[in-house]
Parts: C-alpha cells; sequence; structure tokens
C-alpha cells in the first residue's frame, strides 16, 4: 500500500493497523474508510481540523464507540470484539481529550485507578516512581484532589494515569488543547521521553506544528477521510499541510 | 434521666438506620443514575424475611440475619442484571421497573401477612443497666452493629480498590472505563451492598418497631430526605446530616408532637433543596440521569400508526361505546368503575402536560388531593354549592402548583423529581395535621353529593368532563406552547438561548397540568362523598405514573388507554383480584420489555410496522423466487 516511497513499513512490524474502519453516530456518517498503521516504538500523528473525525478514530479504538466495517487489529490480532477494560488489559490505552480526571479524588488515587487492570505491585510501584520521575509536580500535589490542579498538571496527571496501566501503545487526545506555549513545548518532550521507554504513541493533535515536532509519520484527516500520509519530512513540505496546519 | 439515656440510645439507633438505607440509596443513585423507589420495598421484605425465618423456618436470629443480608444481597445482583440492566440506565423506564417492584412486594405481603402486629424476636433477650435505668440489651445490640457496619462500609469506600473504582465511576463514567474499569461488574456489586445495607436497616427496625407491608414507604421518605439535604455525589455528608436527622427526630418528640415534627423536617428539607439544589454536602455534578437530563425523545410525540382520519372515526366509535354502556349493562359497580377510571383518566392525562416540558413530577395525587380537599372543605365550612366548589379547587391546584413551580424552576432533572415527591409528602402532611378543618387522618366523610340516587349522571358528567379536558389537554399540548415545553424538555439552554422563558413556561405547564388534577380531585370527593389523606399519598402518585408508562409516555393517549388497561381490564377477573397486582406487574414487565417508551399505544405501529416487513420480505422472496 504505502510501502513506497519512504520503504519502513516493509521493514517495521506494526502494533496497531487500522484497516478501513467506517463509523457512524446514529445515522451521520463520522469515519469513512480510515486505515492507520503503528509501527512498533513509533511517534504517529493524525492530524486535522475540527470535526474530521480524529477523536472518533480514537474512540474507536478504545471501544467507546462500535465500528460499521473495517477491522481493528493489535499486533496482528482483531481487538474490535473486545469491551474497552480488556483492551485496556492488551496495552491499548487512551488518555482522552479534556483528560477526564475524578476531580474529587486524590492525585494518587487518580494514578492508582489507572492501574486497574495491573496486579504486580512491584510493577506498579516502579510505574509511580516513573511517572512521579517524569512530572515531579504530581509527587508535590500527590495528596490534593484531582479538581484543584492547574490546566497544565491536570494534563500531566492525564497521560501519568496513562502511563500507569503498563501501555504498550499509548494514544493521546489533543493534549496540547487549551495549555500555555511553554507548557506545550513541555508536553512534546514528555512525550519524545515516553517514546525512548520504547512505548509506541498515537498522536492526535490540533497543534501540526508540535505534532509534526514529536511523530515520525504522519496522517491528515479531513471530513472522516485521510486526504495525506507519509513521513513527516514529506507531510512537512506538501501543498496540503503547508497551506492548512502550517500558515503559508 | 431515664428519658435522657432512652433518648440518646435512640437517636443513635434511628440516626444508624436511616444512614444505611441512604447509603444504599445513595451508592445505586449515584453510580447507575436509578432511583430506586424499590428501596423502602427491599428494607420492608428483609424485615419480613428474617420473621419468617425465625419463626417458621427455625432459626435462629443470629443465624438469621446473616442468611437474610446475603439473600437480598443476592436478589440486588439479580435485580441489576434483569432489571436494571437491560434499560441501560433510562430514568423512566428504570423508574418504572422498580415503582413495579414495590408495588408488587408491598400488595404481596400485604396479602400474605396481612396488617398483624408482628415483630422480629429479640437477639438479646432482657434488659441491662442499673435499677431505674433500664435499656433493652437489643437496642444497644443494634447501635453497636450499625455502628461497627457503618464504620466499616466507609472504610471500605475510602480505601478498598472497589470503594476507589466506584467513586471513580461516579465522578466520571467514561474516564473510569478508560482506566479498565468494569462497569457491569462495579453497578452488580452496588446494587448487591446498597441492597444489603437496606436489608440490615429493615431487619434492625423489625427487631424494635413492629412489622408492616407499609414500614417501606415511611423510610423511604426519611431517605429521600437525607439525600436531598447531604446531596448527591458525596458519602461524608450522609453520616452527618443522618446523625442529625437522628437527633432531630429522636430529640424534638420531647418536647413537640410527632406530626409537627415531620412538618418541621419536611419544610427544612424543602428550604435545603430550594436554596442549594445540590445538598449541603454535595459536589454540582451534572445530575447522574443520562435519559433524566436530556431526556431523549421524552414526548417527541411521534404520531406513529393510524391515519388522522382513521383515528378519529375510532376514537368517535370508541366513545359512542362508552356512552351506551349504561343502558347495555346496569350494574351499579360497572358504572363506579367507569366514573372513577373517567376521573383517573383525567388526572394521568393532566400528569402528561407537565411531563412534557421534562419535568418528572412526583407530586401529582397530591395536586388532585388539594382539588379534592379544598372543593370538600369550601362546601363543608362555607356551605357553597359543590358544583361551585369543584372549580374553587381547580383554581387551588393550579394556584398550588403554579406558585411552588417559581421556587421549583430552579431545579431539573433528577432533584425535580426528589423535589417534587418531597412536596407531595408535604403536602399530604398538611392534610393531616389540619385537625377540625381537613378531619386529620380519618379525613372528612359526609360530604354533599353532586347528585342524588343512581350513578347514571355521574357516569355521563364525568364522560363529557373526560372529553372536555382531553380536548383542552391535546389543545395545549399541540399548541405553540406545547411545541415550546417540549423544546425546554430537549435542551432548556437552548430554549432559553432563543428567549424562550424557562421557568414563567415550566410555570405555565405544571399551573395547567394542576388544574385539571384539581378539577378530578373535586369531583371525585364529591362523587365518593369522602375524602382521605392517604388515597393523595405517594402510592397513588406512583399509581399515576405507572398508568402514564403502561399507556405510552410518547403518546398523547397513553394515560388514558394506561388507566384503562390497569384500571378496567381487572375488574373482568374480580375473583382474582388479590392477585391483580401481580397480573398488571406482569403487563407492566411485557411491556416495559418489548415496547419501551411507546407504551399500549405504540403496539398497533410496531405489529404494522411487523407486518409491512413481512410482507415486504415475502414480495422479495417471490421476486427472486420468479
Amino acid at each position: 500500500m504505502r510501502t513506497g516511497k519512504d520503504g519502513w513499513t516493509a521493514t517495521m512490524s506494526m502494533i496497531l493497523e487500522i484497516k478501513n474502519i467506517t463509523v457512524y453516530y446514529g445515522k451521520s456518517l463520522a469515519v469513512s474508510d480510515v486505515s492507520i498503521e503503528v509501527p512498533d516504538g513509533s511517534v504517529v500523528t493524525m492530524i486535522g481540523a475540527n470535526g474530521a473525525g480524529k477523536t472518533t478514530v480514537l474512540r474507536a479504538l478504545a471501544g467507546l464507540v462500535p465500528i460499521r466495517s473495517g477491522d481493528i487489529l493489535f499486533r496482528g490480532e482483531s481487538i474490535v470484539h473486545l469491551e474497552t477494560y480488556a483492551r485496556v488489559r492488551k496495552g491499548i490505552v487512551l488518555v482522552p481529550e479534556g483528560r477526564q480526571l475524578f476531580p474529587y479524588l486524590s492525585v494518587y488515587t487518580n494514578l492508582m485507578l489507572g492501574a486497574t487492570t495491573r496486579k504486580d505491585k512491584e510493577g506498579i510501584k516502579r510505574s509511580l516512581e516513573y511517572v512521579y520521575e517524569l512530572f515531579p509536580r504530581l509527587k508535590e500535589r500527590a495528596k490534593q484532589n484531582a479538581g484543584t490542579l492547574s490546566g497544565g498538571e491536570q494534563q500531566m496527571l492525564a497521560i501519568g494515569r496513562g502511563l500507569m496501566a503498563d501501555p504498550k501503545l499509548l494514544c493521546l487526545d489533543e493534549p496540547s488543547i487549551g495549555l500555555a506555549p511553554l507548557v506545550v513545548e513541555q508536553v512534546g518532550e514528555v512525550i519524545k521521553e515516553i517514546n525512548r521507554r520504547g512505548i509506541s504513541v498515537l498522536l492526535v493533535e490540533q497543534n501540526a506544528r508540535l505534532a509534526l515536532g514529536v511523530a515520525q509519520y504522519g496522517y491528515v484527516l479531513e471530513v472522516g477521510r485521510v486526504v495525506a500520509h507519509g513521513d513527516v519530512e514529506t507531510l512537512r513540505r506538501s501543498d496540503i499541510v503547508k497551506k492548512a496546519y502550517l500558515g503559508g | 434521666m431515664e428519658v435522657w439515656l432512652q433518648t440518646g440510645i435512640n437517636m443513635v439507633i434511628l440516626a444508624a438506620v436511616y444512614i444505611l438505607m441512604a447509603l444504599g440509596f445513595a451508592f445505586i443513585l449515584n453510580l447507575l443514575g436509578i432511583f430506586n423507589l424499590a428501596h423502602g420495598a427491599v428494607y420492608m421484605v428483609a424485615a419480613y424475611v428474617c420473621y419468617l425465618l425465625v419463626t417458621k423456618g427455625g432459626l435462629s436470629g443470629w443465624a438469621a440475619l446473616p442468611v437474610t443480608v446475603i439473600a437480598i444481597a443476592i436478589f440486588g445482583l439479580v435485580v441489576e442484571r434483569f432489571l436494571f440492566r437491560p434499560f441501560k440506565g433510562d430514568f423512566d423506564l428504570t423508574t418504572m421497573a422498580c415503582i413495579f417492584m414495590s408495588t408488587v412486594f408491598v400488595t404481596a405481603f400485604n396479602l400474605r401477612m396481612g396488617t398483624k402486629q408482628i415483630s422480629i424476636p429479640s437477639f438479646i433477650p432482657g434488659t441491662t443497666g442499673v435499677a431505674p435505668y433500664l435499656i433493652q440489651k437489643d437496642r444497644i445490640f443494634v447501635a453497636v452493629v450499625s455502628i461497627v457496619i457503618l464504620a466499616a462500609v466507609m472504610l471500605f469506600v475510602r480505601y478498598s480498590r472497589w470503594g476507589t473504582q466506584m467513586q471513580a465511576i461516579t465522578q466520571n463514567r467514561e474516564g473510569a472505563a478508560l482506566q479498565g474499569i468494569r462497569f457491569s461488574r462495579i453497578a452488580a456489586s452496588t446494587c448487591a451492598v446498597g441492597f444489603a445495607l437496606a436489608g440490615i436497616a429493615g431487619i434492625f427496625s423489625g427487631a424494635l418497631y413492629n412489622l408492616s407491608p407499609y414500614m417501606g414507604d415511611q423510610s423511604l421518605v426519611y431517605v429521600l430526605m437525607l439525600v436531598i439535604l447531604s446531596g448527591l455525589g458525596s458519602f461524608k455528608g450522609i453520616f452527618i446530616v443522618g446523625a442529625f436527622l437522628g437527633i432531630l427526630y429522636a430529640g424534638l418528640p420531647i418536647v413537640l408532637q410527632g406530626v409537627v415534627v415531620d412538618a418541621v423536617a419536611s419544610v427544612l428539607v424543602l428550604l435545603v433543596l430550594l436554596v442549594r439544589p445540590q445538598g449541603l454536602f454535595g459536589h454540582e455534578l451534572t445530575p447522574p440521569t443520562g435519559a433524566g437530563s436530556e431526556p431523549g425523545g421524552y414526548g417527541s410525540g411521534a404520531v406513529g400508526g393510524w391515519p388522522r382520519a382513521q383515528k378519529y372515526s375510532l376514537l368517535g366509535l370508541a366513545f359512542l361505546a362508552i356512552a351506551v354502556l349504561p343502558v347495555a349493562i346496569n350494574g351499579t359497580y360497572w358504572m363506579h368503575v367507569m366514573c372513577v377510571a373517567f376521573l383517573y383518566g383525567i388526572v394521568a392525562s393532566s400528569f402528561r402536560s407537565i411531563s412534557i416540558s421534562g419535568q418528572f413530577s412526583i407530586a401529582h395525587a397530591a395536586y388532585f388531593g388539594v382539588g379534592a380537599y379544598v372543593s370538600a372543605m369550601a362546601s363543608r365550612w362555607l356551605g357553597l354549592s359543590p358544583w361551585l366548589t369543584v372549580f374553587l379547587g381547580a383554581l387551588a391546584a393550579a394556584a398550588v402548583g403554579c406558585i411552588l413551580a417559581f421556587p421549583f424552576g430552579r431545579l431539573r432533572a433528577i432533584y425535580y423529581a426528589m423535589g417534587t415527591l418531597f412536596l407531595g409528602v408535604v403536602i399530604v402532611n398538611l392534610f393531616t395535621v389540619g385537625g377540625k378543618w381537613t378531619g386529620g387522618t380519618s379525613g372528612m366523610s359526609r360530604l354533599e353529593p353532586l347528585f342524588r340516587g343512581t350513578k347514571v349522571p355521574y357516569y355521563y358528567l364525568f364522560l363529557a368532563l373526560v372529553i372536555l379536558s382531553l380536548a383542552a389537554l391535546h389543545r395545549f399540548e399541540f399548541s405553540r406552547i406545547g411545541i415550546t415545553l417540549k423544546a425546554i424538555a430537549q435542551s432548556h439552554l437552548v430554549a432559553s438561548s432563543v428567549g424562550i422563558s424557562e421557568r414563567r413556561y415550566r410555570m405555565l405547564a405544571v399551573g395547567f397540568g394542576c388544574f385539571f388534577a384539581g378539577l378530578a380531585g373535586g369531583f371525585y370527593a364529591h362523587y365518593q362523598m369522602s375524602v382521605t389523606p392517604t388515597s393523595f399519598a405517594l402510592p397513588a402518585t406512583l399509581w399515576v405514573i405507572m398508568y402514564v408508562l403502561v399507556g405510552g409516555i410518547n403518546n398523547f393517549w397513553g394515560p388514558l388507554v394506561g388507566v384503562l388497561v390497569l384500571q378496567v381490564l381487572p375488574e373482568f377477573f374480580r375473583d382474582l383480584k388479590g392477585y391483580m397486582p401481580f397480573l398488571s406487574a406482569g403487563i407492566l414487565i411485557v411491556i416495559a420489555f418489548t415496547l419501551r417508551k411507546q407504551g399500549l399505544c405504540g403496539l398497533p405501529g410496531i405489529i404494522r410496522a411487523r407486518l409491512i416487513q413481512r410482507k415486504s420480505r415475502g414480495a422479495r422472496e417471490s421476486v427472486v423466487g420468479g
């Protein structure tokens, strides 16, 4: 399919293959015939305007909305029949748009809830240490209620909570939304750091500059369809991305 | 001294029993968004089961207690799996399921056990203490055990895995799913725990006081009071408010009369609800009812089924048949059945004009009662003709509805349901405390009748009344105002953003609906020639809602059909009458599972759709074959 120019799909194993999925909300078509692949150990991004269907693809991946047709393979196995919790157990973790924290529970409890599907006490402890190392601010505020954190801290908590599940594939939905430019940069750094630990990342963004800065491969969605894809260098040079997302 | 000692321990017991009950109720409400009106019934059933195990089953109290609690918990699992889960948390349908469950249990135990004065034998007989200051050991036992259980539950919710997962779901359902929390599992266990807690409360109060099939209704009112005061989403609040209510209810009777205590407490609750709808300790969570906050299709009034002309000719035929009925039969009894059904038809239909605006009011029988009482009082104490007073009653009910709709305009969805439920209780309390003027608990009798002699004039009068009222209600619902109300129900935000005054329209809806409920009430009082507070209490309101739901909540004719089916149909099987509630419950369940919101009125449409489907399939097959 797209093995052509860059050729890397041919050489790397895929952790995630979304194959021609179509999603409807009631009678309205949200995503049509979208295919996306995430090579193991890489960062892949989906960019696009409001209503392009990016979030829907992630929700379908997490099992929050059913797909009408197509297939989703995780490490070569179909997961479409699995409920959300079973997908989390397999290592597919979504950090949703708007963070979806538990506002009246402490930061610590929020993080521990991220480890719901895990049983290994030692591993959970190590993950917690890693999260605290990545976001020292969360350690300081461990006993505070999540609802009292600032926007940036809440985003960190959401990502930290996602990491507590020991993900193989971490899906981030608009992590930069509503954050100050300086914090957006931090989020970019954190994604790179997470990826260095060997976790594959599927990043959905409106902020194309951030997305293309951290990803190796990208997809552009418009009104529910993939209109362009390629490695980030190619995308950055392509007219469609330049005009619509990079302002020039 | 002895009084204070007794009072002290009573405070602890009352507080503990309330908190046990309310915690279970709040668990289910917060997590599943289900307004478990059967909670009182569960409490009652547990008490009876424990009693039967001890007296008939030969178990000791110590064995019967855990056996009953476990059985009730398992029952909770069953209810969750087969009653709550299939409805996916839909507010109307689960509320209906709970009402039905409650009615079945209360009727069943009433039939089997009657209202004999019985009580669960003591766990520890005898008394303790120094000579003049004696306390039953049982009371101490109950106080200690319930405090231990409460502490355990509190710690469990706070620190256990299950507890934090439960809180997580309460605070953010989707967020919880994304952490890999299994909603269905937590929901099932929550139901089990909630039911078990209600069961424990029931057994304890059954051991200290007398059993009655109706004991659950009263305790349900206390539970609602507690939950409203403390607020949704807060478990800490339940403990604090529960302790406060325990002190209030055990302490105040020393200085005040029981009825006044009730009145004081109810007014307190209403005030809190109006000032702080989220309760004293509640978080400002969005109401947990998916269906309640955005009543999807609530009165979206799909004009399904019959073409217009056909519909009207059918209607005409039906009325003709009803009109000649008194000629065809001359049983006074049947006439009576139809008269009452006509009046209830008006009451249930008038509920609709309120409910289409998204206000799930649980006070409708109380408005009906206002009409009845005002009319009765005006004819008795002012000596006015009943022909005049029935309209006074209707106006009074409309006025009460309108005035109360003003403060209640702040409340929406489940808060509105809880508030109006309470309002109904307060109104009926007022009938009871009215002393000479309202006749107290026994009500008023030997009222002035409208006609003397046979029931035939009543029959035609009420028939005309039904036709006129329904015409007016129909006009109202399909007028511009009715459409506006439906818009408000679908989204009050959008409605106000296009310049609709939500409060004014909701007030209008309540006033209009209450007028007809009150009118029916006035006629009812002078037809029966008596009024009693119990005919307008919570169970009566629940029946009104049942009529509406069974007939079909999406259809204008639903309430009338519901009344005819549930009130008149059973009369054909009068010999089986004791078992009637079960039969109607069976009908209810079938409807609930197959027709959902369309109710019985949706039946023709569904059958037709099936036929068309079959026909087209047949056609396709024949094409393929040929």
